[in-house]
């Protein structure tokens, strides 16, 4: 009993790790080697370079902290009181989404939970540290203690935070090799899912349901040009395409798709593979 | 001045839903000798039209328009308003294990306005060979719940209702679709029929709140009495 709750507990950290990072198998394998998962002989990572391993406690102190960094540098888009109407808000977006997340409704996009579930710690952390291409600048600069204090301080604004046990999408296999035939399959499952009426045939997100999508908050929201993988709000490494799919990005219009790949989470590497296959850039 | 009324109802349905979960959670008890409330929901004067929508994609398939179904009034009889008892803790057993059928079918939401117990599961099904999504928003703030995707026909995907409350039903892939669950804490709660019909069974003797709600008319609370065995006639008249 004690050793499958070790083993869970390990494979638990691992999945964290492959959502969090967007890191390969290879990658895994020694984490797991890492976290004592593995034989003696396996490479040890330096795992105190992750910053998991790092994380702080989540205290009054940290919250407050987490404050002080906010009204320095998030406040200008996000708000005052988080609501996502900072006063640089508007200069970012219009009439269009995404917005400035308001960080008191308890909407995220960016999750490797279920739809309508909350985000990890992780999950915010990782927004924090990367950023979003074309809309929000990577916090990389900050510790990580001082990141980890955003979080906590960014979930103390929302009251769904609190006793929020999400459920995470299920993850199934690690990257494929992009191989021809992987792709193809790619290509079959990119068909079958209907994943072109939005993101159209070739990937230009110009779908025929594409013109019309908005977000929760009545702003218009097309589709994402596949062909542009830089520009994946999300991430574009295997890891991240496949939270986006299996998880959907709430408070937008892409929806989760983890019922429909129930017991055919293989196929997802393999879409991953084709949605790769298309970028121009 | 409908919108303010909308506010209200929405603003009351809020502290409604507050008060729930702070409530007792439903307790099944033997109702042996339980009453009724049966009426008839009416609608007075000629009901506003329903717009017609304008199909923007899939014309092919779901056609160039569909009225909506908004206004279901048949003869001063009005289909699809929502009756539920709010205020009882403990009553009649139910099947917690159904599942609510919920369709995609032919760009439309059928049924168009339904119930649930909470922690009972939606049925979403596609009978359309077209992408749908079915996006489930709670409360009156349409605080995503379910963003699911629906591109295959025929698979029924089962989703937990965990909150008391409206549900608003929506497809980003069709923005005219619209539908609603209304998540009841108790299984007292009933949908009325095409005939403006509705009865609830299995009821403990008491007096209770009952909220009549209508997606574009709005809710009333009226009090309600039931007797061991008996039934109680209980009829609303909407008018706009």
């Amino acid at each position: 009993m004690k050793i499958r709750k070790h083993v869970q507990r390990i494979s638990r950290t691992a999945l964290t790790f492959i959502l969090a990072t967007g890191m390969s198998g290879t990658v895994i394998t020694t984490a797991l080697a890492a976290e004592g998962g593995m034989g003696a002989d396996a490479i040890p990572l330096p795992i105190e370079l992750s910053p998991f391993k790092q994380r702080i406690p989540e205290n009054a102190a940290n919250v407050e902290a987490g404050r002080a960094l906010y009204e320095r540098s998030c406040i200008w888009c996000h708000g005052v009181n988080g609501e996502g109407k900072g006063p640089v808000a508007y200069f970012l977006s219009r009439d269009t989404a995404p917005h400035p997340r308001d960080f008191t409704s308890g909407i995220y996009k960016f999750r490797s939970t279920l739809s309508g579930e909350m985000p990890t710690d992780e999950d915010l952390f990782r927004t924090i540290t990367r950023g979003i291409p074309g809309f929000m600048p990577g916090f990389r600069g900050y510790s990580t203690e001082d990141r980890w204090r955003l979080v906590y301080y960014i979930k103390s604004l929302s009251p769904d935070f609190k006793d929020a046990e999400p459920e995470l999408i299920k993850v199934v296999g690690t990257p494929i090799p992009p191989t021809a035939a992987s792709v193809q399959r790619g290509y079959q499952v990119y068909q079958k899912f209907k994943c072109w009426e939005c993101h159209g045939g070739g990937g230009a997100g110009n779908g025929k349901k594409a013109g019309t999508l908005k977000d929760d908050w009545g702003f218009r929201l097309p589709p994402r040009d596949l062909r542009r993988p830089s520009s994946f709000k999300n991430g574009n490494a295997p890891a991240d395409l496949y939270r986006t799919i299996m998880a959907g990005l709430d408070g937008g219009a892409m929806p989760s798709y983890s019922d429909f790949f129930e017991g055919s989470e293989q196929e997802v590497w393999d879409l991953i593979n084709y949605i790769n296959s298309l970028a121009a850039e | 001045m409908k919108k303010h009324i909308m506010h209200i109802a929405l603003a009351t349905s809020l502290i409604l839903g507050l008060w729930s979960t702070q409530a007792l959670a439903y307790k099944v008890i033997d109702v042996s000798n339980g009453g009724k409330i049966t009426g008839v929901i009416s609608f007075n004067g000629t009901p506003p039209a329903n717009p017609t929508l304008k199909m923007t994609k899939d014309v092919d398939y779901c056609g160039a328009t569909i009225s909506a179904d908004y206004y279901v009034v048949n003869n001063g009889k009005l289909q699809n308003v929502v009756v539920s008892i709010e205020n009882i803790d403990a009553g009649k057993p139910y099947d917690k294990k159904a599942i609510i059928p919920f369709d995609n079918k032919k760009c439309m939401f059928s049924p168009h306005v339904t119930t649930a117990v909470v922690g009972q599961r939606l049925g979403v099904n596609n009978t359309d060979p077209i992408l749908h999504n079915t996006h489930l928003y709670h409360g009156p703030k349409k605080k995503t719940m379910y963003n699911i995707a629906l591109p295959l026909k025929d698979r029924v995907i089962k989703k937990r209702m965990r909150k008391p409350g409206i549900v608003t039903v929506q497809c980003d892939a069709h923005e005219w679709m619209l539908g609603y669950v209304y998540v009841s804490k108790n299984p007292y709660a009933t949908v009325t029929a095409a005939d403006g019909t509705f009865t609830i069974d299995g009821i403990p003797p008491g007096t209770y709140k009952v909220k009549i709600w209508h997606e574009k008319l709005g809710e009333v609370v009226k009090e309600v009495t039931v007797t061991a065995g008996g039934t109680t006639t209980l009829d609303h008249t909407f008018s706009q």
